[in-house]
């Protein structure tokens, strides 16, 4: 069994922790297994809404390669900060590839937003994403890390995080969060909600800092 | 002519994309479902649904290595099915991941049943005793595609079994492919269930195991 708690820890600008919260997440949405498939069964997978709200169909064809299989940037979770262009392996053509689409380190990994809507299985984005950026509204992202994979038995666990910087951006009200990865669609790639949960707000006022963190556990 | 060829097979049988909800808020899982049918008479002899407990540690290590890119400089160590430690990355070319495809016959990836009792322990590598193609007849996997309802969405792996005489499958188990850095396919074990007490297949009779992996929000 897989169980993911989620860590929002807010700190000044001097690192003084301000606010710290734990819960479980319940966040892991239908489009994580919309990713697992094709690489599970070698199969498209159609009509699958990006965050845009715009049905893909999933590609993976593992064999294009001379029999060779393909790599795949389906649930990449890993990024860089901000606008620094993540660049995706495609897996979908003859020769790999890095895909004509590529993406920003923002809309990669752990994203935050304002949304209030209760999470249901099949949400394909955050309610509203706050973006990345140094103005009014906005957070800077830092890139999303994954570390600590270790094992006990019975227990396994890894963690993604992610740092967010308010540095002009007023009081914000961070109230979702959740995990966009990228996925083949030919020979592009297209972003899609993997996970995502709603809270009682966390304001980061100018300056602060939020750590958002996901701890991913298994039990035997 | 045997009237049991004629009966016309039960209705009860679980539809196959209807969703079990064993799963609790916030888990992320499998459901076992195992449904024992005698395939001249369509008739379910027995049918168990349960929480499936056990994605093992090459679960979360190939699924770190997917999320994290990790580079072949970089690479996650991997117990394979044969216990030997592998280097796992995502390369160009390479590093292709959670595969579980098989054909009719492969004992080697995909759903895979034995006779082994023993509890599972997290650094499972493999099956305890596998039960071999020739008493078990391994069909070709199937997939069903991802669904969801109002809580809860999950995505189907399927594989049918009948038993050459009179079988117990004590343990079943999840294989997948996955390329080790030097780009050579190798196969990892991620779940292994113990069913307490075996299931009993009559031979002749086919066991379904359905593996629904499943997240509830």
């Amino acid at each position: 069994m897989i169980k993911t708690k989620i860590i929002l820890t807010r700190f000044s600008h001097d690192g003084r922790l301000l606010e710290r919260r734990e819960q479980e997440s319940r966040s892991w949405l239908r489009h994580f297994f919309d990713s697992l498939y094709p690489l599970a069964s070698a199969t498209d997978l159609p009509l699958i809404n990006d965050i845009g709200g715009a049905a893909r169909t999933i590609s993976q064809k593992p064999a294009d390669n001379g029999g060779v299989y393909g790599p795949s940037p389906n649930l990449v979770v890993g990024s860089p900060p901000g606008n620094i262009q993540q660049l995706i392996v495609n897996a979908s053509v003859a020769t790999p590839q890095y895909c004509g689409t590529t993406q920003k380190g923002d809309d990669i990994g752990i994203v935050v937003g304002t949304g209030v809507v209760a999470a249901a299985p099949s949400d394909d984005a955050l309610g509203t994403k706050i973006l990345h950026g140094e103005g009014a509204g906005t957070l800077l992202y830092g890139g999303t890390e994954l570390y600590g994979l270790t094992f006990v038995n019975p227990n396994g666990q890894f963690t993604i995080r992610r740092y967010f910087t308010n540095v002009l951006g007023g009081n914000i009200d961070v109230t979702e969060v959740g995990i966009y990865s990228p996925a083949a669609v030919g020979a592009s790639c297209y972003l899609f909600c993997i996970a995502r949960d709603v809270f009682a707000p966390v304001t980061v006022a100018n300056t602060e800092l939020l750590r958002v963190t996901y701890v991913v556990q298994i039990t035997v | 002519m045997d009237a049991e060829i004629k009966a016309r097979p039960k209705l009860d049988i679980i539809k196959e994309e209807e969703i079990k909800h064993l799963l609790l808020p916030g888990e992320m899982g499998a459901v076992l479902e195992l449904t024992v049918t005698d395939p001249k008479t369509g008739k379910v002899t027995d049918h168990r649904v349960m929480k499936s407990g056990s994605f093992v540690q090459a679960f979360l290590q190939l699924l770190y290595v997917k999320m994290a890119i990790c580079p072949a400089s970089a690479p996650i160590s991997v117990t394979d099915t044969g216990g030997v430690a592998r280097d796992v990355s995502t390369k160009p070319n390479r590093g292709y991941l959670f595969i579980t495809v098989a054909a009719a016959g492969l004992v080697t990836n995909g759903i895979i049943v034995g006779t082994g009792n023993t509890a599972v322990d997290i650094s499972d590598h493999c099956i305890e005793t596998l039960m071999p193609h020739a008493d078990a007849n391994y069909s070709a996997m199937t997939w069903g595609a991802p669904g969801s309802d109002a809580t809860t969405s999950q995505f189907t792996l399927t594989r049918n079994f009948t038993a050459v005489g009179a079988r117990v499958v004590n343990e079943i188990a999840l294989y997948c492919q996955a390329t080790d850095t030097a780009g050579t396919m190798r196969e990892f074990m991620i779940i292994r269930d113990v069913i307490g007490g075996g299931i009993a297949v009559g031979g002749g009779l086919t066991l379904t195991v359905n593996y629904r992996l499943q997240a509830v929000v």
